[in-house]
């Protein structure tokens, strides 16, 4: 099973958006703020991440900027999800190697569709 | 005494050439009287004289024919004769001797007229002896004693009637003289007259002239707001009570004059005291663009310390973009801001320009005022910046709220009642209208705020409606709505952002396609001039009156159905500010019940330099 990271300090955030991709039958892990999702990055065998950009101790940029320069991590998707929506914060994810840019307030489908497109095909499993 | 009046200064010269006149006419006729009394002297004294004297010679020389007569005639026959006519001629030489007698105006006459006397009597004693003696004797008497006598009395009288001759002669040259003294008298007199008065007329011309010459350039020197001066006019006369009167009046206008300047002073002082003092900079400029006025607060802001004045604005303050307003103030109503930087600080300015003009209603100054709206742009930046941080603080939770509902709605959590699901649905649905609000909401302070950049490129306006179309036609056909776009002409080019019209345009569709029951939607666009004219009428309700000139503000929509439509209130509202950065203009036409027609221009690809520039 795919294993996806989302990576928000929302509760509620977590919640519903990790039901859904439970429901879609991905398995997911949580971190509450950057510094987790470094070390959780790094600990799993990851498909995929869900990124929020605005988290506490270590920002998104940060997160993406040290998944990207690690090579442990850096074939990992990354898509983020995030409130910020202006053109700067959209080039400069993109320049740090984000896969997609999701901004909140978004369906269930658009993210289904998103983490598809997105997602690296497992390869231990099979 | 002294005369002070011009008209005694008249009436005495008149009276003095009256007197003078008066004085060569007595004269005249004193000598012309006199003139006369020689005349008179001359025929009656001299005359009777010399007429006694030939009556006395004609008498004695008859008294001579007589004794003639007695000498050659015996007595018997004439001798009688002869005695009466000598006695009758005696009588009248006695007669005339009398009357010369009484006459004697020369000198010497009297003793001619004495010897006359004395050799007549003589004469007549001589007579009485002859009368007596006898013929023979009497011609001895006669010749011996009588001839002697007769010759010389009648010498006698001839002397007298000489002198009185020559008398008249010299009566008469006395007469001529004293005429001739008379004439050349009266010559000079009447010349020295004529100088006199010539003099006085003169004189009495210049006592009233150069008063007047002086009070003409009195006025004159008024005439050219010379009120400095007095007009010396030292007579006492009329003139120089006007002169005084005028020297009044001139102290007059000066006081007059100097309580306008005073005036005029006090009110430019106010004025610059007003201006200086006002906290905004303010610069005014003529038409060749030289400063005529800045006051302290513009000369604070463009750190001038010198004198300015009728200097070109660029020389003194370094900003073409605020020349600009000045070169043309109505070419930048629009954007009207301007941003400087002072002490490291970004200051925002709005520009207010304003021609000033003359009495002949043309161009004279311009009167450029910066208001500082640092603040005000501060409290706008905030509010943005408030709006945009609340938007993206609802984003989160309306994330949490919308998957929720959509995982509880499509029942991956278990199985929903119809009355759950349709409270879950009318919940979700609200969660979508919040989320294009919030979305529409950041959209239009990304663009107040100047974040989202209008990406101009040369944009085929046709293409563009007919690719925003394309979504809404299955949308208008279900409503049984008919969309048509009346392309009028090829190949329409804007100078736009392609992406942001056709947000424009879609929006202006939507809303006709939720307002519009029945009926069609038009599109159109065309050319118009410099300008690219694009616009969407619909057979929809209409909108009252009342709201179309704020339709365009921010959550504003016509009428009260709000429960009905959908929207957010806010696409108009964006589609005004992405008209506006486009240089172009939005509006509406509309009749209530008649439909709508929403229309916007912006600029025609080529003409973009022009637009923005003037």
């Amino acid at each position: 099973m795919a294993k996806i990271l989302v990576v928000d300090d929302e509760k509620n955030i977590r919640l519903v958006v990790g039901k859904s991709l439970e429901k879609a039958g991905y398995e997911v892990i949580y971190a509450v703020d950057g510094v987790e999702a470094v070390e959780k990055a790094n600990g799993y065998d990851l498909n995929l991440i869900l990124l929020d950009l605005r988290l506490p101790k270590m920002n998104g940029f940060l997160v993406l900027e040290a998944l990207k320069s690690d090579a442990a991590t850096e074939g990992i998707p990354v898509i983020i999800l995030s409130a910020l929506s202006s053109e700067d914060d959209i080039q400069k994810v993109i320049s740090l190697g984000a896969e997609d840019f999701l901004v909140k307030p978004i369906s269930q489908s658009d993210l289904l569709l998103a983490v598809e497109e997105n997602i690296k095909e497992e390869v231990s499993d099979e | 005494m002294k005369i002070n009046t011009l008209k005694g200064k008249i009436i005495l010269g008149f009276a003095v050439m009256v007197i003078i006149l008066t004085g060569v006419v007595v004269w005249s006729v004193y000598n012309f009287e006199i003139l006369s009394e020689a005349i008179n002297n001359i025929m009656v004294e001299n005359y009777q004289s010399i007429t006694a004297s030939d009556s006395m010679v004609e008498a004695i020389e008859r008294q001579d024919s007589a004794l003639l007569m007695m000498l050659r005639t015996p007595e018997e026959e004439q001798g009688l004769e002869g005695q009466e006519i000598f006695r009758r001629n005696q009588r009248e030489f006695y007669s005339w001797l009398a009357r010369a007698e009484d006459n004697i105006t020369i000198e010497g006459e009297g003793d001619i007229i004495n010897k006359i006397s004395e050799n007549y009597y003589t004469f007549i004693s001589i007579f009485d002896n002859f009368y007596n003696a006898d013929e023979a004797d009497r011609w001895e008497i006669y010749n011996q004693e009588l001839l002697p006598v007769f010759m010389e009395t009648k010498n006698e009288i001839r002397e007298l009637r000489e002198i009185n001759r020559q008398e008249m002669v010299s009566a008469q040259q006395s007469a001529n003289s004293r005429a001739n003294q008379a004439i050349i008298y009266t010559i000079i007199l009447a010349l020295g007259v004529t100088g006199f008065f010539l003099i006085f007329a003169y004189y009495l011309t210049q006592q009233i002239l150069n008063p007047i010459k002086e009070l003409q350039k009195g006025i004159k020197k008024v005439a050219e707001r010379n009120f400095q001066q007095k007009v010396e006019v030292a007579s006492e006369d009329e003139i120089g009570v006007l002169a005084d009167e005028f020297n009044k009046m001139i102290t007059k206008l000066r006081e007059y004059e100097k309580i306008n300047v005073k005036k005029i002073l006090m009110e430019k002082e106010k004025s610059e005291a007003i201006v200086n003092n006002l906290s905004s900079p303010l610069i005014v400029t003529d038409q060749d663009h030289n400063i005529v006025l800045i006051n302290e607060s513009a000369k604070n802001l463009f750190s001038i310390n010198n004198d300015v004045i009728d200097m070109h604005f660029l020389e003194v303050i370094n900003s073409e973009r605020l020349f600009d307003f000045i070169k043309k103030p109505e070419d930048n109503q629009k954007n009207n801001t301007i941003v400087m930087e002072k002490e490291n600080k970004e200051k925002h300015f709005r520009v207010s320009t304003k021609r000033v003009l003359n009495n002949e209603e043309k161009y004279q100054f311009t009167v450029t005022l910066l208001e500082d709206i640092t603040r005000l742009k501060e409290i706008d930046n905030m509010k943005s910046e408030f709006v945009s941080t609340v938007s993206h603080e609802f984003r989160t939770p309306l994330t949490s709220m919308n998957m929720g509902l959509n995982m509880v709605i499509n029942e991956d959590t278990g199985e929903l009642n119809e009355e759950q699901k349709e409270l879950l649905e009318a919940a979700y649905e609200d969660v979508e209208r919040l989320t294009e609000l919030v979305n529409d909401l950041l959209d239009l302070s990304k663009i107040e705020s100047g974040k989202i950049e209008m990406d101009f490129s040369k944009t085929d306006v046709n293409n563009i409606i007919e690719k925003t179309l394309e979504p809404f036609y299955k949308q208008a056909e279900e409503k049984g709505i008919e969309l048509v776009f009346e392309k009028e002409e090829e190949n329409i080019q804007a100078w736009a952002d392609p992406s942001k019209i056709s947000w424009v345009i879609s929006n202006l569709i939507g809303n006709a396609l939720r307002y519009v029951e029945e009926g069609r939607i038009k599109v159109g666009a065309e050319v118009k001039g410099r300008r690219i004219l694009v616009s969407v009428d619909d057979d929809g309700p209409g909108i009252p009156k009342e709201y179309q000139y704020k339709i365009f503000e921010k959550f504003v929509r016509a009428g009260n159905d709000k429960e009905e439509k959908s929207g957010t209130g806010l696409g108009l509202a964006i589609a005004k500010e992405i008209i506006e950065a486009h240089n172009g203009r939005i509006w509406v036409e509309s009749e209530e019940g008649e439909g709508s027609k929403f229309s916007f221009y912006i600029t025609r690809f080529g003409y973009q330099e022009e637009e923005n520039n003037g």
